[in-house]
């Protein structure tokens, strides 16, 4: 019983999935008549390698062979095969450097597979190669794919380097639709018809800048950047070196790198919860920015210097690994977080494991914590006076007064209490720079390309250069984020503590906000743990 | 290929009607056109499209527009119904099918981002049900569009479709003047065109299609209306203009399928076999459809050429069992199909059930025609009769006519039927004309009028 309905609801799901999906419901994605075609250049630094892939759906099967059928190899197949990819080969226009460059088939693989009504779809794999002895570095190469006989279906180009590096291409380094084996569903996305390329290849190693167009569904602002740092590098690139020129780049470099603390998916978002949910102050913020931007300028050298010395690293097989750490250190950092949701920066518990990264904030944190404004009688939400001490901390506190003993609001167990004495203490300063260390581990491939490009014009150093600048704006910008939350903060408890002074009882703000302070930090360490959980998994998906 | 004709017919029509409400609904928002009373024409004219939308000329160009604005404003459910309609209108250009499955997606958005009164996405799913030859359900869907926007002109012209197709003649005919009362252009004019040509009116019908290409505003819809006009030309036997309006058609858009499928019957139907053989193979290998399939076969089986007959036939075969195994209708198609290749049973059982469902003139052909291939010869003749009451000078109609009345033994009525057939195209069909001639010259050869 509980099974039929199971299978029923199942197929509920599935005929509403292919109604709205496709209403024509069909086993391919694209149609039964489409035949779909991938070019993946392969640029290596005397070849230039084609993976040719065809992939045709039901009925343009059954035309190519009378005897289709999943599975089975037909009996024309090795004809088909030698055939078709020899087709492919001599359709397909290369050039290297204005030259043409003949392509020969190295492999050709036919496999039928299942398709709808009991049909099968083929898919047809040919890899083709020039010969071996080209010169691709400084030169630019030309593809146009093969002619498709007016056939409707999905065209896509791809290019990459090996061994080289590919300065400018206007084609995707990597496959949207996986090498037509996945097809986007976005109604948002039109069928790719890609079917040239143009390239430029340098030496160095397998950065592609392509930005490929349409697979990508970048939002807006963050497209537009893209594009900025695209031209930028382009920029950095081709001009020579004047003093002037350098400065100017210099500046934009931190400009980039000051909006890039901005784009989505690098944890930044996440600080600024982390800061507000952790009564965080100046000081925190500024030790969490600049290790952000210390690990980040590292990455990016470290992973500069990889990426020029190994031949095989392309970044597009680094960077899910490094997601993949990055997702699982920050959703530790959050069940560390979770399990001492307490004490903010775990400071007392371990009172002597500090000093190592300068042993930040100490002075500042016992001096105020609990000497000042014992004599006033009207304090806000306890655990709040802390942090309100604390961001005077520089010995000039705006509101002592209103720190010390209560009269309206009934005392709680406060479990935080001897916090202000830890904060930015040991533990406390290497779990910031360990949720900075996330932040920054995953280098921004356009700070990499900066320097890629600096490197592959010979000035490694003025790469460098412009990567520390690029951390540096990222660092203003977190920092100034950081910082802006903090005030904002401020006020509010600010605020909220005249409130209770007036009234001196708590008023149903106040315990609201009593329990907002309490249940906050925890809230944030769920959520750190999420977020972290899911660029875990989402890199290693892309593994 | 009238089938071919009525198909094609259908699906371009509507997809030329859909970019005039894909401009009007991005000019009004979706909201003024929505307002029964207060838009008249001209102001909804007035209103300029924003930038956004280049005139039906540039259909990818629109469709990257509205792409675009859907990312930053992903509610606004005019935008969404936009997009369905250029994504049908693309279908239609590139004949890609996957466009359908993108528009069926974006007007569901539509509605359920505006589940009331939303006259556009309604007019979408309209649209996308005659696509799948689903008529009734396209005539409910465009009434219901209709109560809230009675100016919505490509609204009207779907229900035309589909009152057309389900046999209802003359409420198709008076919601045809509603819509070009309204807006005057290439989808009523074209709709128009065929709505002569269902009642015989050649003349009329050429001179609605001459006004369309007229005011064709950009290739697309001249190679429509040429495509048309080359149609009309060579149903009527008149090879040479027929040949005329396909290349000046084909100069226009050359990879227009359609226009290559004409130019392969006129090629087949003055002797140029190559080059007819050539076309039809590179129409097949563009756009596989049935329909192609099955004329394309006729004509290497008519050269005697049986084994890739067969190998053509059987990518039929496996094409139909697709479309069922899909859920698509295509009994129509599959009715004339199994008459005609010996498989009486499943031919009767295909057209009962299309005609259950509408009695167009074509659906009624196709039925007689079944009929006849049972052996029902009798019931198959009342049917044959009503396929004729509009008049429609349709070559393949009379000869199944005739020969179910030399069936019947009604020599004199199948003289004439039969004579009718050749005097109005004697190129019909590759395999049938030949035969046609021969019965008749068994018969005394044909009549004069």
């Amino acid at each position: 019983m509980k099974r039929c309905a199971a299978l029923l609801l199942l197929t509920l799901a599935w005929c509403g999935v292919s109604l709205t999906l496709a209403p024509a419901a069909s086993a391919h994605p694209l149609g039964n008549f489409t035949v779909n075609y991938s070019s993946g250049l392969v640029v290596e630094p005397a070849a230039v390698q084609v993976d040719e892939v065809v992939d045709r759906a039901e009925i343009p099967t059954l035309q190519a062979f009378p005897d289709a059928a999943p599975g089975k190899r037909p009996a024309t197949a090795e004809a088909f095969e030698r055939d078709q990819c020899q087709a492919l080969a001599d359709g397909a226009r290369l050039s290297v450097a204005g030259t043409p460059a003949r392509l020969r088939v190295v492999t050709a693989r036919l496999s039928m597979l299942p398709g709808a009504a009991g049909l099968a779809t083929s898919r047809l794999e040919c890899t083709l190669r020039t010969g071996e002895d080209l010169r691709t570095v400084g030169a630019a190469i030309q593809y146009q794919a093969p002619p498709t006989a007016g056939r409707v279906g999905w065209h896509e180009v791809t290019a990459r380097g090996n061994g080289v590096r590919l300065a400018a291409s206007d084609v995707p380094a990597i496959s949207p639709s996986q090498q037509l084996r996945v097809y986007p569903a976005d109604l948002l996305s039109s069928p790719l018809d890609q079917r040239s390329a143009q390239l430029s290849v340098v030496a160095g190693t397998g950065v592609v800048t392509g930005d490929g167009g349409s697979a990508a569904p970048a939002s807006g602002v963050l497209h537009g950047l893209d594009r900025l740092t695209t031209s930028y590098t382009a920029l950095v690139s081709r001009t020579t070196l004047t003093p002037g020129f350098a400065v100017l780049a210099v500046l934009l470099s931190i400009l980039l790198g000051g909006l890039h603390a901005f784009a989505p998916g690098h944890g930044k978002t996440l600080m600024a919860a982390y800061l507000v949910g952790r009564e965080g102050t100046w000081r925190q913020a500024a030790v969490i920015g600049l290790s952000v931007t210390v690990t980040h300028t590292i990455g990016v050298l470290v992973l500069g210097a990889v990426l020029s010395a190994a031949v095989l690293a392309a970044p597009e097989t680094v960077y899910p690994w490094l997601g993949l750490i990055s997702g699982v250190l920050l959703a530790g950092v959050g069940v560390t977080l979770l399990r001492s949701p307490g004490r903010l920066l775990a400071g007392h518990e371990h009172p002597d494991g500090d000093h190592e990264p300068g042993g930040h904030g100490h002075g500042h944190g016992h001096g105020h914590g609990h000497g000042d404004g014992a004599g006033h009688e009207h304090a806000p939400e306890p655990d709040r006076a802390d942090a309100l001490v604390l961001a005077g901390a520089d010995g000039t506190a705006r509101e002592p007064e209103r720190v010390g003993a209560s009269v309206g609001v009934p005392p709680r167990p406060a479990p935080r209490t001897g916090r202000a004495a830890a904060l930015g203490g040991a533990l406390g300063t290497t779990r910031l720079v360990l949720v900075g260390l996330v932040g920054g581990l995953v280098p921004s491939p356009s700070a990499l390309l900066v320097l890629l490009g600096g490197i592959a014009l010979g000035r490694a150093w003025f790469g460098a250069l412009l990567v520390l600048a690029y951390g540096i704006g990222m660092a203003a910008a977190l920092v100034a984020t950081g910082l802006l939350l903090v005030l904002a903060r401020d006020r509010i408890e600010a605020w909220s503590a005249r409130r209770a002074q007036l009234r001196a009882t708590p008023s149903a703000l106040a315990v609201v906000a009593g329990n907002l302070g309490r249940w906050l930090p925890r809230l944030t360490a769920l959520l750190v743990i999420v977020v972290g959980l899911s660029l875990a998994v989402r890199s290693a998906l892309t593994i | 290929m009238n089938r071919a004709r009525l198909l094609a017919g259908s699906l371009s029509a509507a997809g030329v009607a859909v970019v005039v409400v894909a401009v009007g609904a991005l000019a009004g928002g979706g909201q003024t056109a929505a307002q029964p009373g207060t838009p008249t024409q001209a102001s909804v004219q007035q209103v300029a499209p924003p930038g956004q939308v280049a005139g039906n000329a540039d259909t990818a160009g629109a469709i990257t527009a509205l792409q675009q604005r859907l990312r930053q404003v992903p509610k606004d459910e005019g935008a969404w119904a936009s997009l369905g309609f250029s994504y049908t209108q693309q279908a239609r250009l590139t004949a890609d099918p996957s466009y359908y499955g993108k528009a069926d997606g974006a007007f569901a958005r539509s509605l359920a981002l505006k589940p009331q009164g939303n006259a556009a996405a309604l007019t979408g799913q309209a649209t996308l049900a005659a696509a799948r030859h689903d008529f009734a359900r396209a005539l409910s869907l465009t009434q219901a569009s209709d109560k809230l926007n009675a100016y919505g002109a490509a609204n009207l012209g779907v229900m035309a479709d589909a009152l057309s197709e389900l046999g209802r003649y003359p409420e198709s005919f008076a919601t045809l003047q509603r819509m070009v009362d309204l807006k005057p252009g290439v989808p009523s004019y074209t709709r128009i065109s065929y709505s002569y040509e269902l009642r015989g009116d050649l003349a009329g019908a050429k001179f609605a299609l001459e006004q369309a290409l007229d005011i064709a505003q950009n290739p697309a819809d001249a190679a429509f209306a040429l495509q048309y006009l080359g149609e009309l030309a060579f149903n009527a036997g008149d090879l040479a203009t027929a040949r005329k309006h396909f290349a000046d058609g084909l100069a226009r858009d050359p990879g227009y399928v359609p226009l290559l499928a004409g130019r392969a019957r006129v090629e087949a139907a003055s002797g140029d076999t190559a080059a007819a053989l050539r076309d039809w193979q590179d129409v097949t290998t563009r756009l596989p459809q049935p329909t192609y399939l099955i004329e394309y076969a006729d004509l290497l089986s008519s050269l005697g050429r049986t084994a890739e007959a067969t190998a053509q036939y059987a990518v039929v075969d496996a094409t139909i069992g697709l479309f069922e195994a899909q859920g698509a209708n295509v009994d129509l198609e599959l009715a004339l199909y199994d008459a005609d290749n010996g498989r009486a049973d499943a031919a009767l059982a295909s057209a009962a059930a299309e005609i259950g469902r509408r009695q167009s003139i074509q659906v009624e052909d196709a039925y007689a025609w079944a009929l006849h291939s049972a052996g029902r010869d009798a019931e198959a003749l009342t049917h044959a009769r009503k396929a004729q009451k509009l008049g429609m000078k349709n070559a393949l109609f009379d000869y199944h006519r005739g020969v179910i009345e030399l069936a019947l033994g009604m020599k004199a009525e199948a003289r004439a039927s039969l004579s009718s057939a050749l005097r109005t195209n004697p190129y019909f069909s590759p395999l049938q004309a030949p035969r046609a001639k021969s019965a008749l010259a068994g018969l005394g050869g044909p009549v004069t009028r």
